[in-house]
């Protein structure tokens, strides 16, 4: 007797597992495979993934500093962190992982709806979100258990609290996009969304620098006022209200605003990834649209071909390849998504962090600024600032060497150029004239009125380093504008160059201080300039002679 | 408006050569009909479903190689195809096998599909993987836009007995491509478009011979208004070359 064999059982995938392994997979490994190693295997994503995390348990580690304090207090500060940490990552992460093109182009033909791959890709954005909070929160689960009126219940309602405030966050960049999608229609759409991304980035980096301040947190972490009215407008509040609600002072005022957490969140998930998912549909098939250049970038391109013939900037713009890449960069500077998305966030805080200790140094949330006033540190930190100010074009630099189309570069290797001196040349005036002199007029203005006219000359030291400063991109490897892939901007390691240029920043504030209290200033802006100068020529013969490297 | 008042039917076995200059609509239909771009009036209906009411069965019915060959560039080529599989619901046990004989198709070598990832793939090899991508499923309908781009001669050989075949084995073929003489050769039908209108529509032997025109090259030109363009190019030269 014959048996026939039972039929093979296959296993049969599902589609919404499969676009969640891919998104997570591509989101850890990036879009492009340049800048990974692409000629073998793929390297574990658990191992980058845990890196990352690394990163963010040791920021994780600054809620040691609240050891014995309320539940409240070490609350706000854990969600607080939090919620920079997300924010930042969601805020500038979310427009790529929400709306790729080419994506658009492998996946849209598919069978799958756009609520799949919103779906997919929120679930991923909250699978690491989450990975990423609890990093963040690891430390203060312990530290929560010593807290003077807390106890053993903290690590679990904190834990609860974490993932409705990394829900919240991501609700509400998704919310964003969506609201964006319905209000602004499609021909606007890809610049209003760029522009709101980089104001919550810069928003962010900017509270992060200042909220600490006005809160006082410098005069010692103690003395927050929890119970500030201002402090229950914000977010963190409300989910650190549930921590002392549960674990903490079990307040009839804490339960209210962890109710009110509770309801903005599921509002928030409700109208982004319910009532208006919808709208996502349309935001990804216009990405395969073909975009109409609007009268507007028809002007902008007009005034940059304008600017770069001008009396003003042609002796810095001799070459005609200077002036194209003087106009290809400004041009990006100001239409790029990516680019806008990098650049302006990634410089917000080279601007906030001068313009906060001046302030500070007139008593603005500290009780430092009391004592920086009697032993006449003013004077130096109007020279710090500007010579910090000295970062922004080197800052600037390395950030616009990235670009998602950097293949197009290949143009520059193809044409009768030795090498990227040109390019570099015009991506520097367009990064001193477009961002450095505006931040150092602004700089300006914020002098006169904080010190007085007769701080202003210690701007000087700052504004004759700065060439110096903008030429050092050029001599460490490959600056040439937008010819490096994004992957790289994740992986890059400007670390040690930066931390140099901030001493040096310390460094020319320092000398300039006391040669101005010496009465020393006027020569010592002239030795400054001479050695300028000559540190520039050394510099730019460097970078005039170096030749295309090979690329990848 | 890109497409306007287009409409025509595909039976299973044809292959029906789409034509039209830059901008006529070609790749603007072709993304209507595979549910990438929602049409603003007007519907399509593919092995009985609506395209409007029924878009993931539709989807399920075709395969599609754009004319930008987009892959995820960060998975290798083989995570890529069963990436795609398991949207189509396929088993990896019985993608496997049909990736394996795609990869002898196209003379791929599976050590390179499973270890490089397709960033580092050549253009050639590349549009390999979305063809294998578009067809992994056995569709009934497929669609071509520009597959000829980036594949070598002998690859595009095959290609064309592969279609070929593929169209006696019952499936519907929209293939669209600006490469006229291999259109001409392959294709039984053509609809050539302008404006997003129909202009001819027809078999190519039996258009070339009403209008008169010798070869399908010479009717797109005559169709599309391009006759001027040998004229132009010679007083071009003369002007542009000292």
């Amino acid at each position: 007797m014959r048996v026939t064999p039972p039929p093979t059982i296959y296993k049969v995938p599902s589609p919404e597992a499969t676009l969640r392994r891919l998104f997570l997979t591509v989101f850890l490994r990036g879009q492009s495979a340049r800048g990974l190693t692409k000629e073998t295997a793929p390297k574990s994503l658990a191992a980058k993934l845990g890196w990352i995390l690394f990163v963010y348990a040791a920021l994780g580690l600054s809620a040691l500093l609240m050891i014995g304090q309320p539940t409240l207090l070490l609350s706000i500060m854990l969600h607080s962190i939090t919620f920079l940490a997300l924010g930042m990552f969601v805020a500038s992460s979310a427009g790529e992982a929400l709306f790729n093109k080419e994506e658009s182009e492998i996946l849209m033909h598919r069978p799958v709806t756009s609520q799949m791959l919103l779906r997919a890709k929120s679930t991923v954005l909250v699978q690491i979100s989450l990975y990423m909070a609890f990093a963040v929160n690891l430390v203060g689960l312990g530290i929560g258990i010593t807290a003077s009126d807390g106890g053993l219940l903290f690590p679990f309602v904190h834990l609860v609290s974490t993932v409705e405030s990394a829900l919240f966050c991501i609700g509400i960049v998704v919310l964003m996009y969506q609201l964006c999608l319905r209000w602004i229609g499609r021909e606007r759409l890809e610049g209003v969304m760029t522009t709101m991304q980089v104001v919550v980035i810069v928003c962010i980096t900017v509270g992060s620098q200042v909220l600490p301040r006005v809160m006082g947190m410098n005069r010692g972490v103690g003395q927050i006022d929890a119970g500030a009215w201002w402090l229950k407008l914000l977010p963190p509040t409300w989910f650190a209200a549930l921590d002392d609600a549960v674990a903490g002072t079990r307040s009839s005022n804490s339960w209210m605003l962890a109710c009110a957490g509770m309801v903005a969140t599921g509002f928030i998930l409700w109208l982004g990834f319910g009532k208006m998912a919808s709208v996502y549909e349309s935001g990804v098939q216009i990405l395969g649209e073909s975009n109409r250049t609007r009268p507007k970038q028809q002007n902008q391109i007009r005034l940059l071909r304008a600017l770069s013939e001008s009396a003003l900037l042609r002796p810095f713009l001799r070459s005609s390849v200077a002036k194209a890449s003087f106009q290809l960069v400004s041009a990006y500077m100001f239409r790029d998504r990516d680019t806008k998305l990098r650049l302006y966030p990634g410089i917000a805080p080279m601007m906030v962090m001068p313009v906060t200790m001046l302030a500070m140094n007139h008593g603005f949330g500290s009780s430092r600024a009391s004592h920086a006033i009697e032993s006449g540190m003013g004077g130096f930190f109007v020279a710090f600032s500007a010579a910090y100010l000295c970062i922004v074009p080197l800052s600037a630099l390395n950030l616009i060497k990235f670009s998602q189309q950097y293949r197009a570069a290949e143009v520059f290797i193809a044409a009768p150029i030795v090498g990227p001196a040109p390019l570099l040349q015009g991506a520097r005036v367009a990064v001193m004239f477009f961002l450095c002199v505006p931040m150092l007029i602004m700089l300006l203005a914020f002098v006169v009125i904080m010190e007085g006219p007769s701080s202003v000359w210690l701007i000087l030291p700052g504004v004759i380093a700065m060439p110096a400063y903008a030429l050092i991109p050029g001599i460490i490897g490959n600056a040439t504008p937008l010819s490096n892939p994004m992957e790289e901007a994740k992986s890059m390691n400007n670390m040690p160059i930066m931390m140099l240029s901030t001493f040096g920043a310390m460094g020319i504030g320092g000398v300039a201080t006391t040669a101005s209290s010496m009465g020393f200033l006027a020569i010592f802006l002239i030795i400054e300039t001479i050695s300028s100068v000559a540190l520039c020529c050394f510099l730019y013969s460097i970078t005039k002679k170096a030749t295309w490297r090979v690329y990848d | 408006m890109a497409v306007n008042d287009l409409s025509f039917e595909v039976p299973g076995g044809q292959i029906l050569g789409f034509l039209g200059p830059n901008g006529a609509g070609k790749t603007t239909t072709l993304r209507m009909l595979t549910g990438m771009t929602s049409p603003t009036s007007g519907t399509a209906t593919i092995c009985g479903f609506d395209l409007l009411t029924q878009p993931l069965e539709v989807k399920r019915k075709i395969g599609f190689v754009p004319d930008s060959g987009a892959v995820f560039e960060s998975l290798t080529g083989l995570e890529h195809l069963e990436m795609v599989a398991a949207l189509y619901e396929i088993p990896q046990e019985l993608a496997r096998p049909r990736i394996e004989q795609f990869i002898s198709f196209f003379d791929l070598s599976m050590d390179t599909l499973a270890n490089k990832m397709l960033g580092a793939y050549s253009k050639g090899m590349r549009r390999k993987v979305v063809i294998t991508a578009a067809l992994l499923h056995n569709p009934p309908v497929v669609f071509f836009d520009e597959p000829l781009e980036g594949l070598d001669a002998n690859a595009s050989v095959g290609f064309k007995a592969l279609i070929q075949s593929l169209a006696r084995e019952g499936k519907a073929i929209i293939y669209s491509s600006h490469i006229l003489d291999v259109v001409e050769r392959v294709c039984d039908r053509v609809i050539i478009i302008d404006k997003g209108r129909s202009l001819v529509d027809g078999k190519p032997d039996e258009l070339v011979a009403e209008h008169n025109s010798g070869t399908l090259e010479r009717l797109f030109t005559q169709m599309t208004g391009g006759q001027e363009l040998e004229r132009r190019a010679e007083t071009f030269a003369k002007t542009f070359l000292p």
